[in-house]
């Protein structure tokens, strides 16, 4: 098989300088970005979107495997230091992580994610490419019908995973899917849509700039509102009491927590199967699947009273998780061209950029680059490791930066970005109405996730959907003419009636 | 944070001008950018009729008097409030009218220090410095050395290739 075939040449690219390089260089970015809570993966991906227009695609998928792998190694140790997740995905490591710092084995706590995250990381790349094998034959079978079908019925996993009204997830998704009819488009000879005589509107929205919008400029103005409120005092993302005094350097207490994993075996493998399954079903994230690890360890533990109070069993579980979802997310992503996330949304976001088609094909026409992620993924999890352990004694003080400094700090790299993307300003001027956008979004509790992966997402559905109709010369019947897209089209619309049902239910019995 | 049911509604009403004025372009007889896209806004537009017939629900039950709280109302007394999410998109809009108008570096440094000086108290240079290294390194970093073009801004040119261009983006 062509994509195994291509891993010979995968490992060997490893040697060149650029690649280690930029290997280093996102997992560093995406580790620092992980410890500054409220930002992550997604805001680091998002800033180095626009630069990585001027690297070779290989480079580019070794700094994005960089980042995705070691920000969550980041945000444990803000969740084991101070109490704070990092990321949102690390929300379940303090429980126990931040007791053992208060006990004053915070080195050891840290030593025992970084361990954890590498195992369990191994753990979701190996499912990957167990699955791969499995799964291409029938990709060969996928048409632009099921093709459009299987994007649709992303979209709805994706509205029914996000812990938002289903409503408002429908709303977001459409609202991304519009906006990627604006320039020109259509069924036969392209046409002007929604352009208002604008060349630069001609040639669509952006794809970068709205992304970058939506995810990182709307939360930065969330930033600037909270550091405005603050007044004259300092406004610190972590309360002060930062606990120096708990914190020492334990370089040998971290290199022992490497080890701890191996004494729970079995809370490491299900944890991972856990955290690689949820994080193939697009649109439920890290913060799902390390909750119900958590929990599945707790009921499985002969020590559940022990949970909270700073249970190795705890952190392993939720860390675990968090690290097996990247390789499960990426099995949509590579398979499908689905984004499990909206990590891998902003992946298919550079692909686009580099001009590669995301889809049922891209693993026979690009191994390469899925190797490039698949391994960039792997060491980055390791270098995260080495970085966290190293660097036990230094790391407290960056979450307690004045989020005054931290906002238009983010602000203006998000400028830099944009400016820099195609040298002109009006990128910079989309992603602020973006962000406003997004900003909105957030503010009246619709889920901006939905309005990015329908952007992502909207072009290739609406490409399919005449590809489809060209082909069967504008019978609708070839929607369900074969077995995978009756099956994708009534599991589109049978599964979320199903749970609509399921609710209604339970609320009209007043559970 | 509360969120306000008029706030919510008033956007939600927003929104729905805006689905209905795509949807109206897109069923008028001489549009041909196909069918999908008055198909996905008239979705759109009728999950946002069910969004906005709960606001609105919701809302009545407030002026009734009934204590009932929206599902996803919290309360939280250290949010921004409105005067605070206002201000903070002005100055988001107000960084690219700086760098539209100076250039990249400049409008970064002046949005940089104008933040901090209005709302940083302590040692202003601090703020200076941060202004400098964040607004004014960073672009020459990526300007300078890495060879990115960086807009130069509409006014009369000042410092070649870095402050003022005198050319408007085309639109």
């Amino acid at each position: 098989m062509e994509i195994f075939a291509a891993f010979g040449g995968g490992l060997a690219q490893l040697l060149s300088p650029p690649i280690l390089l930029a290997l280093f260089g996102g997992t560093l970015f995406g580790w620092i970005f992980g410890i500054l809570p409220g930002l992550g993966p997604l805001n680091a991906m998002a800033i180095a979107l626009p630069l990585s227009f001027w690297w070779h695609p290989i480079t580019g998928m070794y700094f994005f495997a960089g980042i995705m792998g070691a920000a969550s190694q980041g945000g444990a140790i803000t969740s084991i230091l101070l109490n704070m997740p990092g990321t949102a995905q690390n929300a379940a490591t303090m429980f126990d992580g931040h007791p053992l710092a208060r006990q004053g084995r915070a080195g050891w706590a840290l030593g025992i994610a970084a361990g954890t995250s590498v195992y369990g990381a191994c753990f979701g790349i190996l499912v990957l490419i167990v699955l791969i094998p499995v799964f291409l034959p029938i990709l060969l079978a996928f048409g632009p019908a099921e093709k459009f079908w299987l994007m649709i019925f992303g979209l709805m996993a994706m509205t029914l995973a996000v812990q938002a009204d289903m409503a408002k997830s429908f709303v977001a998704v459409g609202l991304g899917v519009l906006l990627t009819f604006v320039g020109l488009g259509g069924p036969e000879f392209p046409v002007e849509r929604f352009t208002f005589g604008s060349t630069y509107l001609l040639d669509g929205l952006n794809l970068v700039a709205v992304l970058v919008g939506l995810l990182v400029v709307s939360e930065s103005i969330a930033y600037l509102a909270q550091g405005i409120k603050g007044g004259g005092n300092g406004v610190r993302l972590v309360s002060s009491g930062a606990e120096g005094h708990i914190f020492r350097k334990e370089l040998g207490e971290a290199l022992r927590g490497l080890l701890v994993p191996f004494r729970y075996p079995a809370c490491v493998v299900r944890s991972s199967l856990i955290g690689t399954a949820i994080g193939a079903v697009p649109g439920v994230g890290g913060v799902v699947a390390q909750f119900l690890s958590y929990d599945a360890a707790r009921a499985a533990s002969r020590h559940p009273e022990q949970f909270g109070q700073g249970s190795p069993e705890g952190l392993i579980a939720a860390e675990s998780a968090v690290n097996a979802k990247e390789g499960g997310t990426l099995l949509p992503t590579l398979l499908f061209g689905i984004p499990g996330n909206a990590e891998t949304a902003l992946l298919l976001g550079a692909w686009q950029i580099y001009g590669i088609q995301a889809g049922p094909y891209f693993l026979e026409r690009h191994a390469d680059l899925a190797w490039a992620l698949i391994l960039g993924l792997f060491f980055s999890n390791i270098l995260g490791s080495v970085l966290t352990v190293l660097t036990v004694g230094a790391t407290s003080w960056v979450p307690r930066l004045d989020i005054r400094y931290l906002a238009p700090s983010i602000l203006v790299l998000v400028a830099l970005s944009l400016v820099a993307l195609r040298g002109t300003v009006l990128d910079l001027g989309l992603g602020v109405l973006a962000g406003m956008l997004g900003f909105a979004l957030q503010r009246f509790r619709y889920p901006v996730i939905g309005t990015v992966i329908g952007f992502v997402l909207g072009g290739a559905v609406e490409q399919n959907f005449y590809t489809a109709l060209q082909s069967s010369r504008g019978s609708y019947q070839v929607f369900i003419g074969s077995p995978i897209s009756l099956s994708l089209f009534l599991a589109t619309f049978m599964v979320p009636a199903l749970i609509f049902f399921s609710r209604f239910r339970r609320r009209f019995r007043g559970e | 944070m509360r969120v306000g049911s008029k706030a919510a509604l008033t956007f939600d009403v927003t929104l729905m001008a805006l689905l209905l004025g795509i949807l109206g372009s897109a069923m008028k007889p001489d549009f041909d950018g196909g069918h999908l896209v008055a198909l996905v806004a008239a979705f759109t537009a009728g999950s946002l009729t069910w969004v906005i017939l709960k606001d609105y629900l919701w809302a009545s039950r407030r002026r009734a008097g009934a204590p009932a709280r929206a599902p996803s109302e919290e309360v939280d007394a250290s949010a921004p409030g409105l005067k605070e999410r206002w201000l903070a998109v002005v100055y988001t809009v107000l960084m690219f009218a700086l760098v539209y108008v100076f250039g990249t570096l400049a409008g970064c440094i002046l949005f940089v220090g104008a933040f901090l000086s209005l709302h940083k108290r302590g040692n202003p240079w601090l703020g200076i410095a941060l202004a400098l290294v964040v607004g004014g390194l960073f672009p020459y970093v990526l300007g300078g050395m890495l060879g990115l073009r960086l807009w130069e801004g509409v006014i009369p040119v000042i410092v070649p290739g870095w402050i003022g261009g005198g050319v408007p983006a085309p639109l």
